[in-house]
Order: C-alpha cells, then sequence, then structure tokens
C-alpha cells in the first residue's frame, strides 16, 4: 500500500510527535508513505480568498496525480479542503474557472480534473488497513486504558464530502481503531464538539473556552485523550498547559495522537514516537500502558 | 446586534453577488428554523454569535450589517450546522463567501490579512527555519521543501 | 383509408399559445390526411358540423380531434362520428390544451405538432372495435381497516356494493382508535370511531377479514383477483366471551403494539377494549404452546391449531386506505430516541390514555414525578436529508392538542414547543392555538439540534427537560 502522504504547514514544523508516529506505525504495517512536494493546502486564507485557497488546494492535487498515488492526509482540515476542492472545481464551473486564470497567469499551469482519492490518515487505517488487522499485529495491548476520543470536525464532517464514512453526528471509527490496540474508548458528554481552533486567530478567548470545555468534562476521568489533528491537538494539548497556569490547576489529560497510541501497542520504541513534543505529561499514560 | 433594521438598505447588486458565488448553498431556502443555532458549539460559549441571524441579514441584502459585524469571522467551520440544516442552506459556504467579499473590501481580522503575506513570503503558515530542519534531522525525518515555489505565487498574486 | 384532422382554436385556450395553422400545415400533406382543418369551438354545433360534413364529403373512416383533454367532450365526439356511420374507436383524442398550450408558452406549437403527428400514426393503425358487455364484479377491495377504510366500506354498502375489508392488524380501528382526543374540538376519539366499527362489524354487505394482508392482485379494473393471506386467529370469533381468563393464566409476555410498546401484553389478547371483531387473538409468533388458555377457556373457543388461510377473492375495484407509519428512528439520532426519556407522539397519546385519565401522573421509570416535556417539532420533515421534503399538517395541531390536555390533567407541566413554523390552517385551528398560549405553553422558534441527557440544546432555552418527544 503506497500513499502520497500530506503533511500540511503546522506538522512538519509545529507538531513532529504527529509525523513520527504515523510514519513508524506505517512502516510497521507496512505501507508506504511517499513525500511530493506540497504545500499549504490553504485552507487557512480560504476566509479572505477563496480561489486562491482552491488554486493552492488544487497544485497539491496536481502534484499527487503526478506520482499516481492516492493521497493520505494527517491533518483533517487538509484533508477536508482537499476533498472539498476536488467537489467545487468539478461542479461550479465559474470558480474552476477563476482557479486557472491564476494558475496560468502566476504558474502557467492549468488544473484539469485531477482527482485522486483524499483520505484522512485514520481513515486510511480505518478502511484500507483495517480494524482486523490492527489487532492482529497488536503486541502489547493496551487493556486498562480508558481513552476518549476526539474525533474533530472535518475528519466526519461534511458528510457529503466524506462519503458517510463514518456518521457525522457519532463518529465511532476512531473508537473502533483505538479499541483495536486493546484500550477501552469511552462515551462522553461533548463527543462531537469543536475544538475551537479555527477561530484561535480571531477570537482566543472564545477559542479557548470551546477547548476548556471538553477538558473539564474529562479532568479525572480519563487516562488520555486521543486525536488526529494537529489543530486540536495545538488547542487540547499546548493550550491546557497554558490554561492550566493562567488558571493555576492542572486538567490532568494527556494529549496523544492516535498513531502515537497505535504506535505503543505495535511495540513501537516510544523515542521514536514523539513524545517528548507532547505538552502535557504523558507519564501517567505511559506508565499505566507498561512502558 | 441591533434589534431593528432598516430594510430599505437592502442591497440588490450585494444579494446578486451572493447568488452567483455561493455554489452548492441553498440560502434563499432558509426558513429559519435555528437548528444552526442549537448545534453550534461557538455559540455555546459567545452567545451573541447566531448564525440563523446572519443567514437573515445575508437574505434580506443588508450588506453593511453583515460585512461589518464581527460575527461572520466566529463561525468555527465545524459544519454541525450543515449536517442538520433542513434546507441545504450550508452556513459555513455562506461564512466563507461573506467572509471573501468583506475581505475584498478590506475589512478583515488583520491576523488572517496578514497570513496570506506571510504565505506569500514563506510559502508556509509556519516557516521552516535551521533550527526545524535540525530537529527534523535528529528525528530521521525526511526534509521538506522549506519555502514552496507555487505556494508562495499563488499568495503572492495581485500584489 | 381516410383520415381528417380537426384542429380546435378553443377560444384562444390553444391558439393563444399554439399556431393552430401551423399545426395544420405540417400535417395537411401527410400520406392518408384527406383533410386537415382548422375551427373556433370544435366542440360547438357548427364544429361537430365541420366533422359531420367532412366524413359525409370525403368519405372519412378516421377521425382525428385536436383538441381539449378528452375527459372534456371524447365520448360526445364518439357519439358524432358514429352517428355519421364511422365507428367511435377510430376516432383518435390528440390534447393540445391540457398538455400543451396551457402548461407551455416556448414550444408549445412544436410539442403539438408531434402530437398530432402521433395521434396520426396511432390513427392510422387503429381497427374497427365492436363494444361487447361483459360481466363486471362490483365487489370492491378495501385495503386497510382504519377509519378510511371504514369509512369507505360503510359508504360503499350504502351504496349497495359488497365490500371486502382486508386489515392487517387484529382488529380494525387503525390510528384513530389509539388516539386519545381529536383536534381542535377535543372529542374522544375512540368513542366516535367505535360506533362505526360496530357498524362494519354488524353490516351485511361488508366481509370483514383481520389479521389479513393482501399478498397479490391481478387482473384489471371490473376484472381483479385478489389474494388475502389470513393468519390464524386461534380464537373462535363467535364464542369468544372475553372473560380475560386466557390472558390472565397466559405465561408470555410481549410489548403490545396498540399501546406503542409502552405497556405489556400476553400472547393471547384482546387487542383494545372496543375492538373489531370483538374477541381475543392470539399472537402465534411469541405463542409458547403451553396450553393454558385452552384449558382454561369456558367458551371452548381457543383452538392452537388453527391455521394461516389463503383466500381468493373477486374484486371490481380497489380502494388503498393503509394509513401512515411514524418516520425511522434511526434518522432522528440526534435526539437520541433510545433514550427513555424521549417518546414519540401517539406514545403520548397512550400515556395520556392509560396514567393521565386514571387520574396518574406523569413519571419516569425510577418514579420520579415528570415536570416538563419539550416537543420538538419538524422532526423529519422539511428535512429532505433527514426525513420528507413535505410538511404533515397534522403535526403542529395535535401538538397543541396534547399540549392543552396535558395542561389539563398537569397543570404544574411546564411544556416546551419547539417550532419553525405554526401551521394552523383548519377552523378552529388558530383558536386552538391561542387557547394553548393562554394556557401558558411555552413557545420557542427554534429546532433543537440534539439532546444530551434530556437537556435540549435549544436556540434559547438550555434548561433541564426530562421528558421529550419526537
Amino acid at each position: 500500500m503506497r500513499y502520497a502522504v500530506f503533511l500540511g504547514c503546522t506538522i512538519p514544523s509545529r507538531q513532529m510527535n504527529y509525523e513520527q508516529s504515523a510514519r513508524a506505525v506505517s512502516e510497521a504495517l507496512g505501507i508506504e508513505l511517499v513525500d511530493a512536494d506540497f504545500g499549504c493546502c490553504g485552507f487557512p486564507i480560504e476566509p479572505i480568498d477563496e480561489v486562491k485557497a482552491l488554486s493552492m488546494a488544487a497544485m497539491n492535487l496536481k502534484k499527487a496525480q503526478e506520482k499516481g498515488l492516492d493521497v493520505v492526509a494527517l491533518c483533517s482540515a487538509c484533508g477536508e479542503m482537499l476533498a472539498k476542492a476536488e467537489e467545487t472545481l468539478e461542479k461550479d464551473e465559474s470558480t474552476a474557472k477563476n482557479v486557472n486564470r491564476l494558475l496560468s497567469k502566476q504558474l502557467g499551469l492549468e488544473y484539469s480534473g485531477e482527482r485522486p482519492r483524499v483520505i484522512h490518515f485514520a481513515r486510511m487505517l480505518y478502511e484500507d488497513v483495517g480494524t482486523e488487522r490492527i489487532r492482529s499485529m497488536v503486541k502489547r495491548p493496551l487493556g486498562g486504558l480508558k481513552i476518549a476520543t476526539h474525533p474533530g470536525c472535518h475528519y466526519v464532517r461534511p458528510s457529503t464530502l466524506s462519503g458517510g464514512f463514518d456518521d457525522p453526528e457519532f463518529p465511532h471509527s476512531l473508537d473502533e481503531l483505538v479499541e483495536a490496540t486493546g484500550a477501552e474508548a469511552v462515551d462522553y458528554v461533548g463527543k462531537e464538539d469543536c475544538c475551537g481552533g479555527g477561530i484561535l486567530a480571531v477570537r482566543e478567548d472564545v477559542a479557548k473556552a470551546m477547548t476548556r470545555k471538553k477538558l473539564e468534562t474529562l479532568s479525572g476521568k480519563v487516562d488520555a485523550m486521543v486525536l488526529i489533528c494537529p489543530f486540536c491537538g495545538i488547542m487540547y494539548d499546548r493550550y491546557q498547559k497554558l490554561m492550566g497556569a493562567e488558571m493555576e490547576k492542572e486538567f490532568g489529560v494527556p494529549v496523544l495522537y492516535y498513531p502515537q497510541l497505535l504506535g505503543l501497542a505495535l511495540g513501537i520504541d516510544p523515542e521514536e514516537l514523539g513524545f517528548d513534543v507532547n505538552s502535557v505529561s504523558v507519564d501517567g499514560v505511559l506508565e499505566k500502558a507498561g512502558v | 446586534m441591533d434589534a431593528v433594521v432598516d430594510i430599505s438598505k437592502s442591497d440588490t447588486r450585494f444579494l446578486r453577488t451572493l447568488d452567483r458565488e455561493l455554489g452548492a448553498s441553498d440560502l434563499s431556502k432558509c426558513f429559519q428554523c435555528g437548528v444552526c443555532v442549537a448545534s453550534c458549539p461557538v455559540r455555546e460559549i459567545e452567545e451573541t454569535f447566531n448564525p440563523r441571524r446572519i443567514m437573515k441579514l445575508a437574505k434580506l441584502g443588508l450588506k453593511d450589517i453583515v460585512l461589518r459585524s464581527e460575527f461572520i469571522w466566529l463561525c468555527s467551520m465545524c459544519f454541525m450546522c450543515q449536517e442538520r440544516c433542513p434546507q441545504d442552506v450550508r452556513p459555513p459556504e455562506v461564512m466563507t463567501v461573506l467572509r471573501n467579499i468583506a475581505a475584498k473590501e478590506g475589512v478583515a481580522p488583520p491576523n488572517l490579512l496578514k497570513l496570506v503575506d506571510v504565505l506569500a513570503e514563506n510559502g508556509r503558515v509556519y516557516p521552516i527555519d535551521d533550527f526545524t530542519e535540525d530537529e527534523r534531522d535528529d528525528r530521521d525525518l525526511p526534509e521538506v521543501e522549506p519555502q514552496p515555489e507555487f505556494v508562495m505565487k499563488i499568495a503572492g498574486a495581485g500584489k | 383509408m381516410a383520415l381528417g384532422v380537426f384542429i380546435c382554436r378553443c377560444g384562444g385556450n390553444i391558439s393563444g399559445t399554439v399556431n393552430c395553422e401551423e399545426v395544420r400545415d405540417a400535417v395537411k400533406d401527410m400520406e392518408r390526411v384527406t383533410t386537415a382543418q382548422v375551427t373556433d369551438f370544435l366542440c360547438s354545433k357548427p364544429g361537430l358540423q365541420v366533422i359531420r360534413n367532412a366524413i359525409q364529403r370525403r368519405k372519412l373512416d378516421r377521425v382525428l380531434v385536436a383538441c381539449c383533454s378528452p375527459h372534456m367532450h371524447e365520448r360526445m365526439f364518439q357519439n358524432v362520428v358514429e352517428e355519421e356511420g364511422m365507428n367511435r374507436y377510430q376516432l383518435v383524442h390528440v390534447n393540445v390544451r391540457e398538455q400543451c398550450s396551457w402548461i407551455h408558452e416556448k414550444g408549445a406549437t412544436e410539442k403539438a405538432v408531434n402530437l398530432v403527428k402521433g395521434g396520426i400514426r396511432r390513427a392510422l393503425a387503429l381497427d374497427p372495435l365492436e363494444e361487447k358487455e361483459v360481466e363486471l364484479c362490483r365487489d370492491v377491495l378495501v385495503i386497510g381497516g382504519g377509519v378510511a377504510g371504514i369509512t369507505a366500506a360503510l359508504q360503499l354498502s350504502e351504496g349497495g356494493f359488497k365490500v371486502n375489508l382486508v386489515e392487517r392488524n387484529p382488529s380494525i380501528g387503525g390510528r384513530m382508535a389509539q388516539l386519545s382526543k381529536t383536534f381542535p374540538t377535543l372529542d374522544c376519539s375512540p368513542c366516535i370511531l367505535s360506533p362505526r366499527m360496530a357498524e362494519v362489524g354488524n353490516d351485511k354487505n361488508i366481509t370483514l377479514y383481520t389479521g389479513a394482508e393482501v399478498v397479490d392482485l391481478t387482473g384489471g379494473p371490473g376484472n381483479y383477483k385478489a389474494l388475502v393471506k389470513q393468519k390464524a386467529r386461534g380464537v373462535d370469533i363467535d364464542k369468544c366471551l372475553k372473560c380475560a381468563r386466557c390472558s390472565t393464566v397466559c405465561p408470555t409476555e410481549v410489548p403490545n403494539e396498540f399501546e406503542e410498546g409502552l405497556y405489556p401484553r400476553k400472547a393471547i389478547y384482546l387487542p383494545f377494549p372496543q375492538a373489531v371483531p370483538s374477541a381475543y387473538v392470539i399472537d402465534f409468533e411469541n405463542c409458547q404452546r403451553c396450553g393454558n388458555c385452552v384449558e382454561a377457556c369456558p367458551a371452548k373457543a381457543v383452538n392452537l391449531d388453527d391455521e394461516d388461510k389463503m383466500i381468493e377473492l373477486d374484486i371490481g375495484s380497489v380502494i388503498v386506505a393503509t394509513g401512515f407509519d411514524l418516520i425511522d428512528e434511526e434518522k432522528l439520532r440526534s435526539y437520541r430516541p433510545e433514550h427513555p426519556g424521549v417518546v414519540n407522539a401517539l406514545q403520548v397519546e397512550r400515556l395520556i390514555e392509560n396514567e393521565l385519565t386514571e387520574g396518574k401522573v406523569l413519571t419516569t421509570k425510577d418514579g420520579d414525578r415528570i415536570k416538563s416535556i419539550a416537543y420538538v417539532l419538524c422532526a423529519g420533515s422539511r428535512d429532505p436529508h433527514r426525513g420528507v421534503s413535505y410538511c404533515s399538517a397534522v403535526c403542529c395541531p395535535y401538538t397543541i392538542k396534547q399540549a392543552v390536555l396535558l395542561k389539563k390533567y398537569l397543570p404544574y407541566l411546564k411544556i416546551y414547543i419547539y417550532y419553525t413554523d405554526m401551521r394552523m390552517i383548519g377552523r378552529g385551528f388558530e383558536d386552538f392555538y391561542r387557547e394553548a398560549r393562554e394556557k401558558g405553553v411555552f413557545f420557542i422558534h427554534g429546532r433543537p439540534g440534539d439532546q444530551e441527557r434530556g437537556r435540549a440544546r435549544g436556540a434559547l432555552v438550555r434548561d433541564g427537560a426530562p421528558g421529550w418527544r419526537r
């Protein structure tokens, strides 16, 4: 299984733990992640100039098509942006024209409807690899760990883009992936809530309050939170530390990327899973996992 | 936001622009059921954020109120409203179009406007400097293009 | 073969949009078309005279009229051509009004030409037909024994028709029997229905098949054959005394469908007190065949060896009155329908009938008194993605009805109705709505997104609402 891996902007510089662990578990599962010279997917500037944003996405799609590979995105927002670009540029003629006008003027190129399959990394594990296969490769079952998954927003929504592979109301694929490691995925109020990362640049106070809500629900009730998007990661991990300091309390919710959890279960050396990047201390969960 | 609006200020050209720019969204079908408000995670924190109201004002063509309000920038694009809207209004799409129109008129949060410049100069939202490259090397991560040219060219268009 | 084509202007109704002369010119030189004419008001005496003259003079054996709908004058045109010695079934009637000039602006003439050309080809292919009289079956099959089927059956019987009424459940009555009161007058629903049910049971013209479904229907109007599968009842309708001794000793308990699953019933049971046929019935799917009921019955009415029957019926026409069902809950899963505090409207009707009219209050399974109830209107309607795109037009009035009833029995109950639009379209409905507001029912303009643990995430109100409704 070979995929072009789309890293986006945040992961390669700010959340290398996600990248390290994703590459490590891919190798262990026999998946080849091929790098291409992708660039920003366009999501951050979509509010300002949608045509520029879609143009960036279109270029990335072209590069993937050139490699002849499906695209696996580690960041949920990137995944959504690329999938949305494919849809929009196919259905909306005038937008496609505007994009091509920009592309030919700036780069002398055009987007000619390249549509490689674009899915999220976790969805690839769920659909293409399958929980059964993952379960069979687990060397260190993580039974006893209580995990709260944060599926996030762009992983399953809008369901018109994700083809409804997972329920947009009550997503369960990430829970099943967690349970494939032997850990227990718990239910909690507000599971489908957004981390607030999207408005961090506009109203930091509101974004922090949205993040804080889930942390307060989970504090003291779970061994860790597992997520699959670097923006959610920054909110729940980095900002947990920050808000903890501001409020002089500890939420005590370690935040792991799913491949970090999976890596532990597959018996990969924790050194290779990037735990040093995680802000909130993961000592507790590592100890409980028997590492 | 004011409770009373002056409907005579309805701007037909704005409505035509909206009609042209909105793709799959069916803003005109909105019958103000309010499920978007009920599903919005931002609203739970910031009670003045009201997607239903923004849809209504946009539908009425009240360009000034809509574009100058802070609220079109508060949507976190979680798409929950889009999942539940019974009439395919797609509020996040509407928000994006409104934001684009506002930005073209120079009304946008400075942080977001800055992002375009950052991309035009560096090709990345977070620059890859020497420290980052060293760290990636330490972690056995492959090299990445520090300044993707195509991004810079696209973002820098029209400057 | 000699065909005459007659195009009517219909006083502008057709000629206003269709260029009749153009249509005539397009077909007048076609093979076998002897004459093509345009007239005003083909159906008038002078208009018909044009046809008559043409038949005589040109010895026409086929006629095509391009005019209004056959529903209007087909028989008259057929009579006319027959009077002039032609076979009435070699008249072709082309509708260029209801199906052309009245519904199109652009392209109407072109369509009319196509329609007439098609009619010409048809006319040339027609053979003369002779009328024969055949034995028709005049019996009617009514599928569904709810209030619609019951009313249809009784009216047909009055008209002298024999009716076969086929009902899937062991008793007729349908949804109306399940309701508590009707809106807006608050009439007692089973009270106004059961006399009609009793009439059906007594009517000599109506043959009632309960526990039965139509499994096949073949043939055509006046000549259908219906195949009805009737489930074994297990109880002799004429012998049953309704003494209830059988159900007392029955060991099997299952959810009662009439009570929408809220209460149990036994495997041998009376569907509801006013059931017609007025007798017990055995649910053989759940029956354990222990035989207790056979022993207990003083009238020896129980027969555990009763078998399903296949019944063939000769039928002339069919009325389908199968009623409605509730939407698939899965579509509304964001409201968590599996939660014990979430019920549907039919269940509320049963709760009113079973609890409130008995002087009890509404409680949760743990016995805590329910203090508030929230209604979510338009759940699954006006919503093509999660249900149907149309409005049922009954949810608003019946919700008000339930709210008014609930307030009458439980004045302390806080009732919140989350609506999108209040559609009070019938006579007396608006007054009904006002009554609800006067009685202190809260109306909130906003559809909730979801509910968690009985807390509505609604547009404005976010306090605890442990009772719910879809």
